[in-house]
């Protein structure tokens, strides 16, 4: 099952390769219907999950590297985190590849690549194994890489690659980190390690804590190591920006709680208030930052290094509630944020500039297209109905009671991103009808519209009756924190 | 004496195959050369690499295994896992030269025989456990190649040689000074023997401490010797020039063959004959300190080449100062040196097939369009996706990215420094693997977003092709499945952990 | 009498709008005119419905309806429940609510015709009627905040109705984020009381808050967080900048939002939390003091305006504050009694400016004039809404206002004087609205300007249609009767209802003051209001003495009022334009390019430089190799003397 989640979309890339030049046209349906598939995948996983029984589930365990000093296995399996992730990731996927209809450079390999990608988060969420979370971790590299430089946009050289050498830098810090734990406990069976208490490891864990907190660190990002981020979305093609900020900054957070709390709870207690003070100085430092963006994308890059901040608020609390607000934040911020991109994305299609300066009184020719992108913005500043509202007041709710200045200043964040979505929707969408764009078309296209409907559905259904989400995350804290 | 010349006889199978290619050019035949010269030679020289290896699997097969020539030479799990591999290099040189070959001109067959010789010198190298065999078979190896870096006999080819030879003059020196001096203190050049036997192991052993100063003068003489054929500081610096003016598939025999040979004997000599606690633990010291200087060195100098050779070379400088770090994890807890050795054995493979695939490319290219200009690979995707995806997948591997060889081998050798408490080490090497993905992903990025000179796609032989597939399926393959080639490296590597 | 209300019948209160809003959203665009009465119906049987809940808690014992609450989320121990809460506070507001936005969703659709955002509106006014009564219904402080940010988004949408002009979506972003800055103190006191308590049940924290299980200075924080949030919704002082502009929206929806209901919602908090308040008498004097400040301060500026709906904007600022004030001084009842009252004359007078403006297409008072010959109705009750809000015998306002200063009186001095001389000015402005807008002679009006009005052709002002009118009429008789449900003696069989009802919303019946009816007050106050009254019809209705000259005389004076204290250009300009967005928003964009980003391009470059100037020992040069081989080795001899010394 969760094997299966995790390799057909790299059997859809071999297909995808396999598929005849003169067929190229019909790439895209090939791809839609394999992500439509794994999204079917996931959403059974999801349903099949128990949120009562703490322990993994849908696990599957072979091994893989085996010497008298060095074992490695594949060990995957979900827990109520991993679960809504990966049904995260499904959706997403697919929303990705629906909107990645116009795309006509070699869409083979582009289609191809999307799915090796999606092969890749899966297996950061479902890793059970240190060794293969790393793997797949770095797995994620080269696609990103090829997507960005090829079918980017501006400084895509560039972009693409300053996004990985930071990873490798992080994840490059990651690995001795793990070597060491796995030195000292004799495994890297994460189940195992969550137990173990880690004998005389090879130098100080705290140094090991800081090795592995660089690499989630600088994938969630939190400033200062935020700079990639900006610079990736602006020259990605919309599809992958949706990405990246719909899963892959998850997987920082993820690797957070799934490894650092559930490893190194001491280390992390150790440090925690450091992590909320960064984390509040995140928020408004991203939100502040976002406010001065000229460009549609970049803003919302700098939005998502706010949310982000948030995320690590909620995880620093570590406390149940803050867990699980942090974890319910990460999909949340997955949905609106891969939303507000798949809006930018469709306003720059039409109007071909992303420039905030060049735009405005869209909501005349495209009345759709504004009320999504209003939807979208109005979930981002955490309005209440909406997902986005329920993530934060949990992480508030969580981290007030650990400490409380870093929670009064991230509290400030919400008036600051009401600040910065509203200038923008009034800016790009109100105002005075502009002959300059009379003839944009308004959304119409059907895979334009399911991605958004599907969208606005998730965001607003959770926002209306989080539980059906909330439960399932908050089992997968439970067993992180090892609460009964 | 029989059962002596069995346990070599893929050495001699080798030679002697390189002799008939010698004789059978010099039988008298019209000129202009026949065509389908090329062809026969090529298969004939194939037959070589293929004898030796079915050779070496019967004795496999027959788990043959000790001593012969008065002990000079030993037949175990680690001469046959060198065996293997040199005689697939070797192949998968000799399939890929096919093209190149031709502007060798009248010495094509020498070209073939020079590399069926060098690897049988290798062979020999990796199997003999006394100084003596041990240099004769480096020179061998070293000449043949002095002379192979030189066979095109153009001003560049020519230099090239002269640089190598004389280096490797000098090299060979420092290397013949270490060994005079470990001869002088322990009065044998068995490294070791079979019980009872003197040998420079039982030596230190008993008097080890009262002649330290002198073995580690010795020790210190052969690590810098040997590093010229390992192609570590600080003996590197003929590199970048030799794989650049060199005959691209002599360039790729150098930085495969002759580097894994050089590892061969400095696990044998270091391993076997000085690895007593009383100056093991300064070695260590020195190789952890030439594989840091190294990565960085090579790292540090490939991000600023303009020419895919030059690149290659020092990244084969930076991934030799991997290997080192596996030479340095020499812990005392695991199984002693097994951990390191196996480590460094497994990268060694690794290394092999990816090199190996990166190098046939080049050769590829620089045949057909003859140039190595990193700017000339731009939009290769286009002209012929198969070679751009096999020389982006092997350059992802040499970064060390799944799902590859060169991740799982970074993966095992780092994970034997941490386990020897060389966690320092390990991050030096983890940070230049970060810089080493900047030069390496930037070629895959020119071949796949560049745009081409010319749109006409690039067509190659179909030895090239099989070799080059043989490889990349190895690179994927033991990245995903890594474990048959562990085994043998922890087999192999068993030796010395007695 | 009716028997006790059922809870789907109240809980259909609430869903009816929200039902109304499902259908309009997915009406087809041809049958957009059916959006009005969709909306109106719906709102209506809402409005009978809550006749019916009022009735029955004016049955029930304690005068509060016991429902049971459902889970709605749930979080290891934090729970979040969803209940109703319906006692006499809620059964009020519920029928001040629904009645208010039933007649303006009628008099909207003949005020709206023809607007090409027709059913657009009626979508927007559905989603606000329903937040407004999440808020009032629900009993989880976190549900309450829910709604009341929802009713912040619907205020949001309905100012910027007419997205396409610039002051009209500037006006929206303003209100929203005022809005939220005070939600801020909201959130903040929900996130403490959560700590402290780990509940959110209204009832609970009330429970805790009497018994003294929270901390004193704890409470004080939590009572100024909810102010401040109600301070931001009523717009008192620091808050009132957004009021004003939220006049760019249609004028219905200044009469229900922006007057009767959803500014009351502020004060509604604060008496919703009235025990949490009392507890904290630090609390109760910031309230009353920035309501006697905005009381005042707004009054003030009501006199300058010549905008006729920013006169009334300004004039609901200083009545809310009036209403702030006496929850400050503990007269909870005369508070909500004066919201009551205010929420019919204000909408009355707004409905009213609304039905001049679709005379002269303007709102500018010195384009109007002499419209009591042409609109005879509108005139009549704006008159009517007029000495209601001036206080006048014995008009609704009156008895509200008269309770209230003498609640005052009781308490601070102060704050009896500035409720007084804002009494005064209140006489004064509404006089000087009556004089400038329908006597003397008409001053010409507008050119139609959107697309509501082109259709009609103009032959000079006129009557509105019956459809708008009607509203009015009932408005006015509310303001003129509204009065008896408080009377401070007991008559036609009326006995304090509204005080009845509201002690019962109270877990203890002695936290209110009893705020006595006061003749010394009550003539003093009147006597001030007819002050006013005849001092407007001096300067602007005889003109006896010119406007201009008084203007001239009180220069500084008018100049500081006219720009509104300069509290615009003081946010607006200064803190957010300058200090916020240009100083500390540029520098740290500044140090994130050059130091941040800066650092890191710099790393690559060094090592790319370094590269660069290491490889110019690649000479070539066989003598340099062999020099680096032997330093080299050298080196190496060091390092292993230096590690093992012999």
């Amino acid at each position: 099952m969760l094997s299966l989640l995790i390799f057909l979309p790299v059997i859809a890339a071999v297909a995808l390769m396999l598929l005849p030049r003169d067929q190229e046209k019909n790439a895209k349906y090939l791809a839609a219907l394999f992500a439509a598939v794994n999204l079917v995948l996931s959403l059974l996983m999801y349903t099949g999950f128990d949120s009562i029984d703490l322990t993994l589930q849908f696990t599957e365990r072979v091994k893989w590297i085996e010497t008298s000093n060095f074992t490695a296995q594949y060990f995957v399996g979900v827990d109520g985190l991993s679960a809504t992730l990966m049904l995260l990731t499904g959706l997403l996927f697919l929303v990705a590849t629906l909107i990645s209809w116009r795309v006509e450079l070699r869409p083979r390999e582009y289609y191809a690549w999307l799915m090796v990608l999606e092969t890749a988060v899966m297996g950061v969420f479902a890793a059970q194994d240190l060794i293969l979370f790393f793997l797949f971790w770095e797995l994620e590299l080269v696609p990103m890489f090829l997507l960005i430089s090829i079918w980017g946009t501006g400084r895509k050289q560039y972009s693409a690659m300053k996004f990985v050498l930071y990873t490798l830098s992080g994840s490059a810090l990651m690995l001795v980190g793990f070597l060491v734990i796995g030195f000292a406990a004799g495994t890297f069976d994460m189940e195992k390690l969550a137990q173990s208490d880690l004998a005389n490891p090879a130098i100080s864990l705290n140094a090991v804590f800081f090795l592995i907190l660089a690499a989630f660190a600088i994938k969630l990002p939190v400033i200062p190591l935020h700079t990639w981020l900006p610079d990736a979305h602006t020259d990605a093609p919309t599809a992958v920006s949706v990405i990246l900020a719909g899963v892959l900054l998850k997987m920082g957070g993820y690797g957070l709680i799934r490894i650092l709390v559930g490893i190194l709870p001491q280390q992390f207690h150790d440090y925690h208030v450091y992590l909320a003070a960064l984390a509040a100085a995140s928020v408004i430092y991203g939100a502040i930052l976002t406010m001065r963006q000229t460009d549609l994308k970049r803003l919302i890059a700098y939005s998502s290094v706010s949310h982000m901040g948030y995320v690590l608020l909620g995880v620093a609390a570590l406390g149940e509630v803050g867990l699980t607000g942090a974890a319910l934040q990460m999909f949340t911020h997955g949905t609106i944020t891969a939303l507000l991109f798949v809006m930018v994305g469709l306003v720059y299609d039409r109007a071909h500039t992303r420039q905030i300066s060049d735009l405005s009184g869209l909501a005349h020719v495209m009345p759709i297209a504004a009320t999504v992108f209003v939807v979208a913005g109005l979930a981002s500043l955490g309005l209440p109905t909406m997902s986005g509202f329920v993530a934060e007041l949990l992480i508030f709710l969580g981290s007030v009671q650990a400490f409380e200045a870093p929670t009064i200043i991230a509290v400030v964040g919400i008036l600051l991103s009401a600040g910065y979505i509203l200038w923008t929707v009034q800016r790009v969408f109100y105002g005075p009808r502009n002959e300059k764009w009379d003839d944009l078309p308004d959304t119409t296209a059907w895979w334009e519209q399911v991605s958004m409907a599907a969208l606005v559905g998730v965001i607003i259904g959770v926002g209306v009756y989080p539980a059906t989400i909330v439960d399932v995350l908050e089992s997968g804290v439970r067993r992180t924190l090892g609460l009964g | 004496m029989l059962d002596d010349l069995d346990r070599i006889g893929p050495v001699l199978a080798m030679a002697g195959v390189a002799a008939l290619i010698l004789i059978w050019d010099f039988l008298p035949r019209g000129r202009p050369l026949p065509a389908a010269r090329g062809k026969a030679l090529l298969v004939f020289a194939l037959v070589g690499p293929a004898l030796a290896a079915g050779w070496a699997y019967s004795l496999l097969s027959r788990d043959e295994t000790g001593f012969s020539f008065a002990n000079s030479v030993v037949l175990d799990d680690f001469s046959l896992y060198f065996w293997f591999l040199f005689c697939g290099i070797a192949a998968a040189i000799v399939l890929a030269s096919q093209e190149y070959a031709k502007r060798f001109g009248e010495y094509e067959a020498e070209f073939y025989a020079l590399v069926l010789f060098a690897t049988a010198a290798m062979l020999l190298l990796a199997a003999s456990r006394d100084l003596i065999l041990i240099f004769i078979a480096l020179e061998t190896t070293s000449i043949s190649q002095y002379i192979m870096a030189s066979l095109l006999r153009d001003e560049r080819s020519t230099e090239a040689g002269i640089k190598y030879l004389l280096m490797g003059a000098v090299a060979s020196a420092v290397i013949l000074y270490g060994m005079a001096y470990l001869f002088g203190l322990t009065g044998t050049t068995r490294l070791v023997a079979p019980d009872g036997e003197i040998s420079i192991a039982t030596v230190i052993a008993d008097r080890g401490d009262e002649m330290r100063a002198g073995l580690l003068l010795a020790s210190v003489m052969l690590i810098a010797g040997l590093s010229f054929k390992m192609a570590v500081v600080p003996f590197q610096m003929w590199v970048p020039d030799v794989y650049q003016g060199s005959p691209a598939p002599v360039a790729a025999f150098l930085s495969v063959a002759s580097k894994a040979a050089a590892f061969a004997v400095v696990l044998r000599i270091f391993y076997e004959g000085l690895s007593s606690e009383v100056i093991s633990d300064s070695w260590v010291d020195v190789f952890a300190i030439v594989a840091a200087v190294s990565m960085t060195a090579g790292n540090l100098l490939a991000m600023a080449q303009s020419n895919v050779r030059r690149l290659l070379g020092y990244s084969s400088i930076a991934q030799a100062g991997y290997i080192m770090v596996g030479l340095a994890a020499v812990s005392a807890a695991e199984g002693g040196f097994s951990a390191g050795a196996s480590s460094v054995l497994f990268f060694m493979g690794a290394y092999a097939v990816t090199n190996l695939a990166a190098f046939i490319v080049v050769i590829a290219v620089s045949a057909r369009l003859g140039t190595d200009e990193i700017a000339d690979y731009a939009g290769l995707a286009r002209r012929s996706p198969w070679l751009a995806g096999a020389l982006a997948f092997a350059l992802v591997s040499l970064t060390g990215i799944p799902p590859t060889a060169g991740f799982v081998a970074k993966l095992y050798i780092f994970n034997a420094a941490v386990e020897s408490h060389l966690v320092w080490l390990v991050f030096i090497a983890v940070l230049n693997s970060v810089a080493s993905a900047f030069y390496y992903l930037r070629v895959a990025g020119i071949m796949f977003t560049g745009e081409p000179k010319s749109e006409e796609s690039l067509s190659t032989t179909n030895a090239l092709k099989l070799a080059l597939m043989v490889a990349v399926a190895g690179i994927l393959f033991v990245g995903i499945v890594p474990s048959p080639l562990l085994d043998a490296a922890r087999d192999a590597a068993a030796v010395f952990s007695q | 009498m009716l028997n006790t209300v059922s809870e789907n019948a109240v809980w259909a209160i609430f869903f009816l709008p929200l039902a109304s809003l499902a259908l309009i959203l997915f009406l087809p665009r041809s049958q957009a005119k059916l959006a009005g009465h969709i909306t109106a119906t719906a709102v209506g049987v809402a409005f009978l419905l809550a006749l019916w809940v009022l009735d029955s808690s004016i049955q029930a014992d304690g005068h509060r309806l016991a429902f049971s609450s459902t889970e709605w989320l749930r979080v290891g121990t934090l729970q979040v429940n969803v209940g109703l809460n319906v006692d006499g506070l809620a059964a009020v507001m519920l029928v001040v609510v629904t009645g208010v936005s039933f007649l303006v969703q009628i008099y909207s659709q003949g005020y709206m015709a023809g607007d090409g955002g027709y059913y657009r509106y009626f979508a927007y006014m559905s989603l606000f009627t329903a937040s407004m009564l999440g808020v009032v219904l629900f009993d989880s402080i976190v549900l309450i905040y829910v709604f009341w940010e929802m009713v912040g988004l619907s205020s949001y949408l309905l100012i910027g109705f007419w997205f396409d002009r610039p002051a009209a979506a500037a006006a929206a972003k303003k209100a929203f984020l005022v809005t939220r800055f005070g939600d801020l103190g909201f959130l903040g006191a929900i996130l403490l009381i959560y700590a402290h308590t780990g509940t959110f049940d209204i009832a609970q924290i009330h429970q805790l808050a009497l018994t003294g299980a929270i901390g004193s200075t704890a409470l004080t924080f939590f009572a100024l967080g909810i102010f401040a949030g109600a301070a931001g919704k009523s717009a008192q002082v620091p808050f009132q900048v957004w009021l004003p502009d939220a006049m760019e929206g249609p004028t219905p929806v200044s009469a229900l939002v922006h007057s009767a209901t959803m500014v009351a919602a502020g004060v509604y908090l604060v008496a919703r939390m009235f025990p949490v308040f009392h507890e904290s008498s630090d609390a109760m004097h910031v309230v009353a003091a920035v309501g006697g400040i905005t009381a005042l301060s707004a009054a003030l500026l009501g006199v300058v305006m010549t905008d006729i709906k920013r006169v009334l904007a300004y004039s609901t600022i200083s009545q809310l504050g009036y209403m702030m004030l006496a929850l400050g001084v503990g007269a909870y009842v005369a508070a909500i009694f004066h919201l009551f009252t205010h929420a019919f004359f204000k909408a009355l007078l707004f409905l009213g400016s609304g039905s001049v403006n679709h005379a002269t297409n303007t709102f500018d008072m010195r384009l109007m004039g002499g419209l009591r010959k042409s609109m005879p109705i509108t005139f009549a009750t704006f008159l009517i809404g007029s000495l209601s809000l001036a206080g006048i015998f014995p008009m609704a306002g009156f008895w509200s206002k008269d309770e209230i200063l003498g609640a005052a009186w009781n308490d601070e001095k102060y704050l009896f004087w500035m409720g007084l001389i804002a009494a005064g000015l209140t006489a004064l402005y509404m006089g000087r609205v009556i004089c400038m807008t329908f006597l003397g002679e008409y001053r010409g009006g507008a050119e139609p300007e959107h697309g509501a009005h082109a259709t009609e052709h103009h032959a000079g002002p006129h009557e509105s249609p019956r459809v708008m009118t009607l509203p009015l009429i009932v408005l006015a008789v509310m303001a003129v009767i509204g009065g008896l449900f408080n009377l401070p003696w007991s008559f036609l069989g009326l006995n304090h209802e509204i005080e009845h009802l509201l002690v019962g919303a109270l877990p203890d019946p002695e936290l209110v003051k009893e705020a006595k009816f006061q003749y010394g007050v009550a003539t003093l106050s009147t006597a001030v209001a007819l002050g006013g009254i005849a001092l407007a019809w001096v300067v602007y209705g005889a003109k006896v003495v010119p406007a201009a000259l008084l203007s001239r005389i009180f220069k500084p004076v008018h100049v500081l009022l006219e720009n509104k204290y300069y509290a615009d250009v003081l946010y607006e300009r200064v803190i957010v334009g300058f200090l916020f967005y240009q100083v500390v928003g540029s520098l740290l964009a500044l140090f994130d390019r050059l130091v941040v980003d800066g650092a890191v391009n710099g790393v690559g470059f060094t090592a790319r430089r370094g590269a660069s100037v290491v490889r110019h020992v690649q000479t070539g040069q066989f003598q340099t190799y062999g020099a680096v081989a032997f330093s080299g080795l050298v080196f190496m001899l060091i390092v292993v003397l230096v590690v093992s010394p012999l």
